[in-house]
C-alpha cells in the first residue's frame, strides 16, 4: 500500500510538471525580447515542408520552445546557483563573480583579431588621414583588473598592447591601463563609470595636447535601479546600481547629432531604449555616425574618434576641449564610406577601443 | 527527437503517453508505432520512409522463413534479410556516398538481423502482425541509441503487457536518473572537453584531465540514455536488458566489456562469435574469432581507421588476458589491477575520439608531453578547479556506492518511511534542475547517435 502511495506521487508530481508546464507554455503569451539577457527572443518558426526535410525547422522550433519556456528566468537563475553553489564552478556560461563585480571571462587572446583591428585602423589612416595628428588607445576591459587577482584565466595584455605597437607604428599610442582600476566599472556591466574618468580625461589630455575640463566642475546627476548588461545574461543574482552621469562643463550646451536617425537631441538621451540597456542613455546608445556640437565651443579643435560603446560616457567630457566631436562606430558603418560622411581635414584623429572589442577586431567594418 | 530536449519532455512525452494510454488494449501497439514513427520523423523526416522499409522488410522475410523453416529457402530469406539490413548500413554509414548517416540505423538493423537470425533458428515464432513487429522495430524509447532489444526477449510483452501503478512510477524514476545523468554530468564533461579542444595553452595535465572527462561523459551519456530507455521502456509495458553495469569498477578488460554496452557485446557473441566457432577449434582460431569480433565492433562506430584500431586494441588486449594475462593479473593487488583497467579504457577512448588518425596520434602523443607540450598550464589549472566538483561526482557517480548507500538509508525504519515521499520530491527537484539546464543550454545530442 505504502509502496503504491509512492508511486502515485511520483506520478502525480512528474505528471503534473509535465502537463502543467506544456499549458502554461501554450496558453501563456510568448514575450518577444528578453530585457534580461539583452536580446530578442526566438518566435514560432513559420513552418514549411521544405524547411522541415532540410532539418531547419527543428533547430528553430527547439529554439523557440527554450526561450518561451515559462519561468524561463527563474529557471536560468537556478542554474546559475546549480552551477556556482553546488557544482561549485567557477564561472557559469563564461560569467564570474569576483570582489562584488560580474564579469565575463575574455580569453584567451586573439592575436589574428588584433591584428585585423590594427589593420583596419591602417587602412583608414592610410587612406584618409594624411598629415593629421592621429592617436590611439586601449581600453582595459575590467577582466584586467578582476581576472588574475581572483584566480580567473585573462587575455595576455601585454602582447595585445606589443602588437598595437607592432602595427601602428605611425599612430602616437596612450596607455590608459594605469588610469583605472576595478571601481571604475560598473559591477554589473563590462562599461566604466563617467564620473570616475577622470584620470582617463587627463590623460587623454596630457597625449592629445588639450586641456581637460577639472571634474569638481561637473554635477553628479543619479538615475536608481541601474541593471548592466551582466547582471541578465550571467543570472547570477545582484542588487541594482545607481547610474550617474555629470553635468556642467560644456554638456548641457551640447547637441548630439544622429545621423543614422537624422535627430538632435542632448548628449543624455531620455528616449533611448533604457529598459533593454540603461546604459543607452549615453547618447542613445549603439550608433553608426554621431556628431557633438558645442555651440558655445571656442577652441576651434575637432576631433573624429573611432570608437565603441566605452566613448558613450567619455566624449561628452571633452565637449570643452573641442567644439566639435565626430564619433564613428565601425561596427555598424563601412570604413569605405567615411569619405562620404566626413571632411577630414586638421582634426584630432582617437582610435578608442576596448580591448573585448579589438580581440574580436574582425567585427571592425 | 532528443530526450533531454523541452520538445521532448514537455510535449512529445505527455502527448505520447496520453494517447497511448487513452488507447484501447488492442490498439496500445498501433498508439505506440504512432507515436515512434513521429519521434523518428520529427529528427528525420526522410529516413522514416527507410525505418517504415526496414521493419516491412523483416516482417515479410520472418514470414516467410517461417513458413519455409527447415528448408533451403528459409536460409535464401535469411540471407536476403541479412544483406537488406547490411545493404542499407553499408549505403549509409559506410558507403562514402554524401550521405547523411540515418539516426539510430546501426541500433535498429542489429535489432532486425537478431529478429530474423532468431525465427530461422526457431528460437522464436515469426509474428503475424506487422503493427506489433513494426511497433517492436521503430519503438521509441530505445530505437536511435539502444539499448538493443532482441524480438524474442519482449515478444511476450508485445502481445501481452501490464501496465501497474509501480511499474510506471519506477519506469519514471528511472527515466529522470538517466535525464539527470546526461543533463547534469555528461553535457557538462562535455563542456570540459570542449574547452580542451579550444584550449589556448595545451599542457600534457590538460590531456589527461580530457582523458577522464571524455571516459566519463562517455559512460554518463550512454548509460543515461539507457536509463531513459529502460524507464521509458518500463512506463509503455516493457522490460528492456540492461545495458551497463558500473563498467569502471571492472579489474579486467574482459570485465570491463561485461558491463560496457552489454547488449552489443551479447549481440556480437550470440551472432558472430559463437557462430564463428567461439573458442573451439584450437588457440589460433579463437584468436582470429576475437580479433574478427571486435574488428567489427570497432567498424561498427563508424568506417574510420581510429575505430578499427581501437577495436583491435581491445582485441589485442582480451586476446593477452585470456590467453595469459587473467591468472597473472589475478595475482597482482587490487589496486593494480583498477589501475589497468581504468589506464586501458582511457587510452582506448582517447583514441576513439580522435578527430581521424592524426588527430588520435596527437591526442595520445599529448598524454605522453609529444610535441614538447609542457606538463602544465594554468589554463588547465583553472578548468580543472572549475569543475573539480564536477570530476569527484563523476568519480563516485560511476560506481556502485551512491546506490548502495541510498538503498542503505532507505531499507528500513525512518529511512524507510521518509523515502516513500522524499524520493518522489526529490524525482521532481532532478527534473527540474535537469530543466534548468536544458532552459538554458544548447542543443546536446547524445553521443550515441552518431553510431
Amino acid at each position: 500500500m505504502k509502496r503504491q502511495r509512492r508511486a502515485l506521487l511520483t506520478i502525480g508530481l512528474t505528471g503534473g510538471l509535465l502537463l502543467g508546464t506544456m499549458a502554461l507554455q501554450v496558453l501563456g503569451e510568448d514575450p518577444a525580447v528578453s530585457l534580461w539577457e539583452r536580446r530578442k527572443l526566438a518566435r514560432f518558426p513559420e513552418a514549411s515542408v521544405e524547411k522541415l526535410l532540410e532539418g531547419r525547422l527543428v533547430p528553430e522550433l527547439e529554439a523557440y520552445l527554450a526561450d518561451s519556456f515559462p519561468f524561463r528566468d527563474g529557471f536560468r537563475r537556478v542554474k546559475a546557483l546549480l552551477e556556482t553553489q553546488v557544482f561549485g564552478k567557477l564561472d557559469t556560461n563564461g560569467y564570474y563573480k569576483a570582489d562584488g563585480h560580474i564579469s565575463r571571462l575574455a580569453y584567451p587572446l586573439e592575436e589574428a583579431q588584433v591584428a585585423l583591428a590594427a589593420k583596419k585602423m591602417q587602412e583608414i589612416q592610410k587612406r584618409h588621414l594624411g598629415g593629421m595628428k592621429v592617436h590611439y588607445a586601449a581600453i582595459p576591459d575590467k577582466n584586467y583588473y578582476l581576472a588574475e587577482p581572483n584566480g580567473y584565466p585573462s587575455m595576455d595584455y601585454g602582447r595585445l598592447t606589443e602588437i598595437l605597437q607592432e602595427d601602428l607604428r605611425d599612430m602616437a599610442p596612450i596607455d590608459l591601463f594605469d588610469c583605472l582600476d576595478r571601481e571604475d566599472y560598473y559591477k554589473t556591466d563590462p562599461h566604466w563609470r563617467q564620473e570616475r574618468l577622470d584620470r582617463v580625461v587627463r590623460r587623454l589630455g596630457e597625449e592629445m595636447g588639450f586641456v581637460p575640463t577639472p571634474f569638481d566642475r561637473y554635477e553628479r546627476k543619479v538615475r536608481p535601479g541601474f541593471y548592466g548588461a551582466y547582471a541578465g545574461q550571467s543570472a547570477l543574482g545582484t542588487k541594482p546600481e545607481e547610474l550617474v552621469h555629470l553635468m556642467g562643463g560644456g554638456i548641457l550646451e551640447t547637441k548630439a547629432y544622429h545621423a543614422d536617425k537624422d535627430e538632435w537631441t542632448g548628449v543624455y538621451v531620455e528616449s533611448a531604449d533604457l529598459a533593454m540597456d540603461g546604459y543607452s542613455y549615453y547618447l542613445g546608445g549603439a550608433a553608426a555616425l554621431q556628431v557633438l556640437v558645442n555651440p558655445a565651443g571656442e577652441t576651434g579643435r575637432e576631433l573624429i574618434l573611432f570608437r565603441d560603446s566605452f566613448a558613450a560616457p567619455l566624449a561628452p567630457l571633452l565637449m570643452e576641449a573641442y567644439d566639435k566631436v565626430t564619433l564613428v562606430d565601425l561596427r555598424y558603418m563601412p570604413s569605405g564610406l567615411l569619405g562620404e560622411h566626413i571632411d577630414f581635414g586638421d582634426q584630432d584623429v582617437l582610435f578608442l577601443y576596448s580591448t573585448l572589442v579589438l580581440n574580436n577586431g574582425g567585427v571592425l567594418r | 527527437m532528443v530526450f533531454s530536449s523541452i520538445a521532448f519532455l514537455y510535449y512529445f512525452l505527455p502527448a505520447a503517453l496520453l494517447l497511448y494510454w487513452a488507447a484501447p488494449r488492442h490498439l496500445k501497439n498501433a498508439a505506440l508505432l504512432v507515436v515512434s514513427l513521429f519521434f523518428y520523423f520529427y529528427g528525420e523526416p526522410v529516413y522514416t520512409l527507410l525505418l517504415v522499409f526496414s521493419a516491412v522488410s523483416d516482417y515479410l522475410h520472418s514470414r516467410y522463413i517461417e513458413r519455409h523453416r527447415g528448408r533451403k529457402r528459409a536460409g535464401i530469406a535469411l540471407a536476403s534479410s541479412i544483406a537488406i539490413n547490411l545493404g542499407m548500413l553499408g549505403v549509409f554509414k559506410y558507403g562514402g556516398f554524401g550521405l547523411a548517416l540515418p539516426v539510430g540505423i546501426s541500433f535498429f538493423t542489429f535489432q532486425t538481423m537478431s529478429y530474423t537470425i532468431d525465427v530461422h533458428r526457431g528460437e522464436v515464432k515469426a509474428e503475424k502482425g506487422i503493427v506489433p513487429l513494426a511497433a517492436y522495430v521503430a519503438m521509441f524509447p530505445q530505437l536511435v541509441a539502444g539499448p538493443i532489444v532482441r524480438y524474442k526477449s519482449i515478444a511476450e510483452q508485445l502481445r501481452n503487457r501490464r501496465h501497474g501503478v509501480e511499474g510506471i512510477a519506477a519506469g519514471m524514476g528511472r527515466f529522470v536518473v538517466g535525464l539527470g545523468k546526461k543533463v547534469l554530468l555528461a553535457n557538462r564533461f562535455a563542456e570540459f572537453c570542449g574547452a580542451y579542444r579550444a584550449a589556448d595553452s595545451p599542457s600534457v595535465l590538460y590531456h589527461w584531465a580530457y582523458a577522464v572527462a571524455f571516459s566519463l561523459q562517455l559512460y554518463f551519456d550512454f548509460s543515461g540514455y539507457s536509463d531513459m530507455a529502460i524507464g521509458l521502456g518500463r512506463i509503455f509495458g516493457f522490460a528492456f536488458p540492461e545495458n551497463f553495469n558500473y563498467p569502471y569498477i571492472s579489474r579486467s578488460v574482459t570485465e570491463f566489456w561485461r558491463r560496457w554496452h552489454m547488449t552489443l557485446g551479447s549481440w556480437f557473441r550470440d551472432y558472430v562469435y559463437i557462430p564463428l566457432g567461439g573458442n573451439r577449434g584450437g588457440k589460433p582460431r579463437w584468436i582470429r574469432n576475437i580479433l574478427a569480433v571486435w574488428l567489427l565492433t570497432g567498424l561498427w562506430h563508424g568506417a574510420a581507421w581510429n575505430f578499427v584500431l581501437w577495436g583491435l586494441y581491445f582485441g589485442v588486449l582480451l586476446v593477452f588476458e585470456k590467453s595469459v594475462g587473467l591468472g597473472w593479473l589475478g595475482r597482482l593487488p587490487l589496486a593494480f589491477r583498477h589501475g589497468y583497467v581504468l589506464l586501458a579504457v582511457l587510452l582506448g577512448f582517447v583514441a576513439f575520439n580522435g578527430e581521424g588518425m592524426q588527430g588520435m596520434v596527437e591526442d595520445l602523443g599529448g598524454l605522453f608531453g609529444g610535441n614538447g607540450l609542457p606538463f602544465f598550464s594554468a589554463e588547465a589549472a583553472y578548468q580543472l578547479r572549475s569543475h573539480s566538483v564536477l570530476f569527484l561526482a563523476g568519480a563516485i557517480g560511476a560506481t556502485p556506492l551512491p546506490k548502495r548507500m541510498y538503498l542503505q538509508a532507505t531499507g528500513k525504519g525512518t529511512g524507510k518511511r521518509m523515502a516513500a515521499f522524499l524520493e518522489p520530491l526529490a524525482m521532481a527537484a532532478l527534473f527540474l534542475a535537469a530543466t534548468a539546464y536544458l532552459v538554458d543550454g544548447s542543443f546536446n545530442p547524445f553521443l550515441y547517435f552518431r553510431f
